[in-house]
């Protein structure tokens, strides 16, 4: 019954619905748009519209005019064309929004504008707001110049210029910028940055040369594709490297000074860091209760050594002027006590000797190399003639035990001996040994064993010569036909065993040798002898001509430099391929460093940095949707409270008409009784409408509130809805009597509604909207 | 012919009407009276449902009102006249709209309610006051409005919740004046809670006491006031004994 009474009305609730949901999204719309309008009035007002700018130059406020005037003869002379607007002063800083014709929108000025603008007085920075733009930041220095290359090379990109430790990149239109915005991404996401921390006291003390290691490592292990040392850019970070520089000339100096060690003398206690003298050129012989003499040599105590010694290094002289081994202890300026002996090991003075001994030596190379060259290539010639000398030695010596047999036969037959025709023979075979004997000279050169051969020939050879000049004498003389026969015999053997000898010579393993020498003597002659000379002169004359004091001296700065420097050594930043797994990189970091006592962790190589303008935005829009929100919830509550009181309270009103209230007791009673209130009809009609009108009038009007998820926007419209209804009665009371009235005429809810209640009720867009039904106006 | 049989009605824990019957016939005048909270009021906002009884009957020209959809109860309605205590005008309307309220709902022409409306205010003496909104009218006068509303359904039964209740007590005479006239002249049953005995002397056909609910005596006016059996009944003798020597003594003097 009660829902043919709604009947009629339930189309005036949803038409009233629909009306306020379409009026009051379009008011939380209209106040959230105005807001926003506003706000966006007045960022523009101190940013500029998104586009219009290109750079904002603050300048500090009390240095404005001057500043401005500097600003506009900039622009003129180095920027002609640029147009400048003076913005707020905000914090006591003058803003001026300066816009760049194209021609100036390009690497080189943006990456030299603190340049351009340096003479700017009172100048505090310069804001690149180009847009459209994309912020890139976190790229550690080593990588920002090949990110840069391949940023460029994206399609859509105008340029991309470094700012400090970001990089911007200017788009050539807003439309790609999704798109590239992407490929920036896949670009940054290439590779990652492995991070090496060290704890405080373990840093490397060089950690260029540890980084490059760590790289070298890298790549013989895991073959990535790169793997760079990016903590420093290589390229522009000189004071990194002049550092690192600073590292390798110290650890050089430091190898390079006079080492003095000290021998404790007896009952002598001598500690690290003590500081002793000893005899320099000092005119004065060094005694206990002296005070140090400047040309005498003082010794810092570095280092206390197993054997009970200790080494040291010299603080005030120099090592070359040491007169005596005896130690003094030296407090401040005084000698105080003997304190041992000493010897020293100056490395300066060891290389200077190896520099000019060596430069000696190559002064002499050319001339050996030449020299050598020739005697390999005479031995090599006479090699060449070996053979043809072996076979006449044969020959002679076959001849010669022909000659036996045919002295043999003399000494049967001395009458028939042709006495001439044997010393022709003689006489070749000697001039043929002369020949053979020459070549073994050569030979013995390359081979000493053929020395016996060549005594056996000389030996040969003159008993040859005597038995010549004997048959000259006993040419028909048969008593020496005996002797001669002997003396044959032993020339036979003695030839036979220097055949033995000739052939034991292996010539052609010498002849090898021959030519792998001459090789090398030729590559010998051929060295720059005269340039090796001059450098290690040079090296001799630009060898630190420091004293040892002085170096002491250096080094001791260079520890103060390096202290305080600016390479990041307490962490190593490496670029690597990004698909390489942490887990297979960190072993390799572990054996480069020499121990595991660090921290190895892995990032992006850089992150997008939200866009300012576009995140203002955001904020703005935000903003917007708060508004829109918190607009809603005063429009629903409005609209409940002036439209759907009157609803509620004839409803309410209804209930209560076949009822009496009773009086609840107790907590339990009561709470059962605030449960089953809910459900009377004016609450769950608040309920639904206001959950309806909220979550429409949200949706429609673009609302959003932080924290506030689109499932809880109808339960708060319902609670609204709740808590109206429960004090419908106080804003919108209904005349019991007329609505009991109209029922006595006969009249339907609906009547009663339209010509009772809702004219009695509050205006709204309800008592808007009843007007046109309205019989009695 | 109405009548109400076993008639019912409880809030919450107190049973406002219990288990009456009663009956009237075509043009009959029944005065129901009884002491406050008797459940008057109740019994005779149930005839015409303005509260809905828990159980019982209502028949009125044969029908059973109680089972009547909203429609057929809506329409039943406009022929049953009711007069409240408070008189229950539309504020924001005039007297004449008031009146003409119950005709424009049941779809009279707009210029034909008017001139009923008009003739019914007029009965009731209004002529002057037709365009007078009610917060200008005396009591006495919003009431004649109320009844001109009520008559100018002309209904066949015609029910009165104490009428000059709330009444100064010098603009009753005026009220019950018309009640007198409608119920001597008029057609209609007539079923009026009052506590004016007066009235009740002079016009019912029949008094209905009640007490706590339920319906203590019934009977012709003389029966009950000369003869009552019940306590109420025995009260209002003993009123009306007090009224009559109070009223000689004034009238001696």
């Amino acid at each position: 019954m009660r829902g043919r009474k709604m009947k009629f009305f339930k189309r005036d609730i949803i038409l009233l619905l629909l009306v306020s949901i379409l009026l009051g999204a379009a008011f939380a719309k209209a106040v959230s748009y105005g807001a926003n309008f506003y706000f966006k009035e007045k960022l523009v007002s101190l940013v500029g519209d998104y586009g219009e700018y290109d750079l904002i130059v603050q300048i500090r406020e009390d240095n404005k005019a001057d500043g401005q005037m500097q600003l506009e003869k900039i622009i003129n002379e180095s920027l002609a064309g640029a147009k400048y607007k003076e913005g707020p002063v905000i914090t006591q800083k003058a803003n001026f929004f300066v816009a760049l014709p194209s021609e100036y929108k390009n690497k080189a000025v943006y990456e030299n504008l603190e340049r351009i603008f340096s003479s700017i007085p009172g100048g505090v920075g310069i804001s690149i707001v180009t847009e459209p733009k994309l912020n890139i930041r976190g790229v550690p220095s080593g990588a920002v110049e090949m990110i840069i290359d391949q940023l460029q090379a994206i399609p859509g990109v105008d340029f991309v210029y470094r700012s400090g430790s970001s990089i911007g990149v200017v788009l050539a239109g807003a439309e790609k910028i999704a798109t590239i915005t992407a490929q920036v991404e896949a670009i940054l996401s290439a590779n990652k940055m492995v991070e090496v921390s060290f704890p405080a006291g373990l840093e490397p003390e060089n950690p260029v040369l540890l980084a490059e290691n760590i790289v070298t490592a890298l790549y013989k292990n895991l073959q990535p594709k790169i793997a760079k040392y990016v903590s420093v850019d290589s390229s522009n970070d000189d004071i990194a490297h002049l550092t690192s520089t600073m590292q390798e000339l110290r650890k050089f100096l430091k190898a390079y000074q006079t080492k003095v060690f000290v021998t404790p003398g007896k009952n002598v206690q001598l500690a690290k860091g003590n500081t002793v003298v000893l005899q320099g050129e000092g005119e004065k012989k060094v005694e206990v209760g002296d005070v140090l003499q400047r040309n005498n040599i003082a010794v810092s105590l570095t280092e206390a050594n197993a054997n009970g010694s200790y080494t040291g290094v010299i603080t005030q002289g120099d090592g070359s002027n040491l007169k005596s081994n005896l130690v003094y202890l030296l407090d401040k300026d005084k000698v105080t006590a003997y304190a041992g002996t000493a010897t020293w090991q100056s490395p300066r003075d060891e290389l200077l000797y190896a520099l000019s001994q060596t430069e000696k030596i190559t002064k002499e190379l050319p001339s050996f190399a030449k020299e050598s060259n020739t005697v390999s290539k005479l031995a090599l010639d006479t090699l060449q003639s070996y053979n043809e000398n072996e076979t006449n030695v044969q020959r002679t010596l076959s001849n010669m035990d022909d000659a036996v047999i045919s002295i043999n036969s003399a000494t049967e037959k001395l009458e028939a001996v042709d006495v001439q025709a044997i010393q022709d023979r003689i006489d070749s075979s000697s001039k043929t040994m002369t020949k053979l004997l020459g070549t073994l000279r050569l030979v013995r050169l390359i081979n000493p064993d053929v020395s016996l051969a060549m005594g056996t020939l000389k030996e040969t050879q003159e008993k040859m010569n005597a038995f010549g000049e004997l048959l000259n004498g006993l040419n028909s003389v048969n008593e020496q036909a005996i002797a001669t026969k002997n003396i044959l015999a032993t020339m036979a053997d003695n030839g036979n065993r220097l055949n033995s000898s000739l052939q034991a010579f292996n010539q052609g393993k010498t002849k090898g040798n021959l030519i792998d020498a001459n090789k090398r003597l030729t590559q010998l002659a051929n060295t720059d002898f005269t340039n090796v000379s001059e450098a290690l002169q040079t090296l001799q004359v630009s060898a630190p001509k420091l004293n040892d004091e002085e170096m002491n001296s250096s080094i001791t700065l260079m520890d103060k430099m390096i202290n305080g420097q600016v390479i990041p050594n307490k962490r190593l930043q490496i670029m690597i391929d990004h698909s390489i797994w942490l887990e297979n990189i960190k072993p390799i970091i572990y054996g480069a460093v020499g121990h595991q006592n660090i921290g190895i962790f892995d990032s992006n190589i850089g992150v997008i940095e939200p866009n300012v303008y576009l995140q203002a935005y955001q904020v703005l829009n935000e903003v917007q949707a708060v508004l829109a929100g918190l607009t809603a919830f005063v429009v629903t509550l409005a609209l409940l409270a002036f439209d759907h009181t009157a609803v509620m309270s004839a409803l309410r009103n209804q209930r209560l008409s076949n009822r009496v209230q009773k009086q609840q007791k107790g907590m339990i009673q009561v709470s059962k009784q605030l449960i089953k209130s809910i459900a009377y009809r004016e609450n769950v009609y608040g309920m639904v409408v206001g959950a309806i009108l909220l979550s429409f009038i949200f949706y429609f009007s673009g609302a959003g509130i932080p924290y506030v998820s689109w499932y809880l926007v109808p339960i708060i419209g319902m609670l609204f809805g709740l808590l109206i209804a429960l004090i419908t009665e106080k804003i919108t009371p209904v005349s019991v009597e007329e609505i009991f009235a109209g029922k006595s005429l006969g009249m339907s809810f609906t009547e009663i509604m339209r010509e009772i209640v809702i004219p009695n009720g509050r205006p709204g867009i309800l008592e808007r909207l009843n007007r046109q039904k309205l019989k009695f106006k | 012919m109405f009548a109400i049989s076993n008639l019912s009605k409880h809030f919450g824990g107190v049973q406002a009407v219990d288990h009456i019957n009663l009956t009237a016939k075509q043009g009959e005048t029944v005065v129901l009276m009884g002491p406050s909270g008797c459940g008057k009021s109740t019994t005779i906002r149930m005839i015409n449902r303005l509260i809905e009884p828990d159980e019982g009957s209502i028949f009125f020209d044969s029908i059973d009102v109680t089972t009547l959809n909203v429609t057929e109860l809506l329409a039943m309605r406009k022929r049953i006249g009711f007069v409240f205590q408070h008189f229950n005008l539309i504020a924001r309307l005039s007297a004449i709209e008031n009146v003409m309220l119950g005709l424009v709902m049941g779809n009279v022409p707009r210029e034909v309610a008017y001139e009923k409306a008009k003739i019914a205010l007029i009965k009731v003496g209004l002529e002057k006051e037709l365009q007078k909104k009610p917060n200008v009218l005396s009591g006495g006068q919003q009431q004649r409005v109320a009844i001109a509303r009520a008559l100018v359904l002309e209904p066949e039964l015609i029910l009165w919740d104490e009428p000059t209740a709330s009444l100064d007590p010098m603009l009753v005479r005026e009220v019950l004046l018309i009640m007198e006239e409608l119920a001597k002249y008029r057609a209609s049953t007539m079923l009026v809670v009052t506590h004016e005995l007066s009235f009740a002397l002079n016009v019912a056909d029949k008094i209905i006491l009640m007490d706590k609910g339920k319906i203590v005596e019934t009977g012709a006016t003389q029966d009950i006031f000369l003869n009552p059996t019940s306590n109420v009944g025995q009260n209002y003798k003993a009123l009306i004994e007090y009224q009559m020597n109070a009223s000689k003594l004034v009238l001696v003097k």
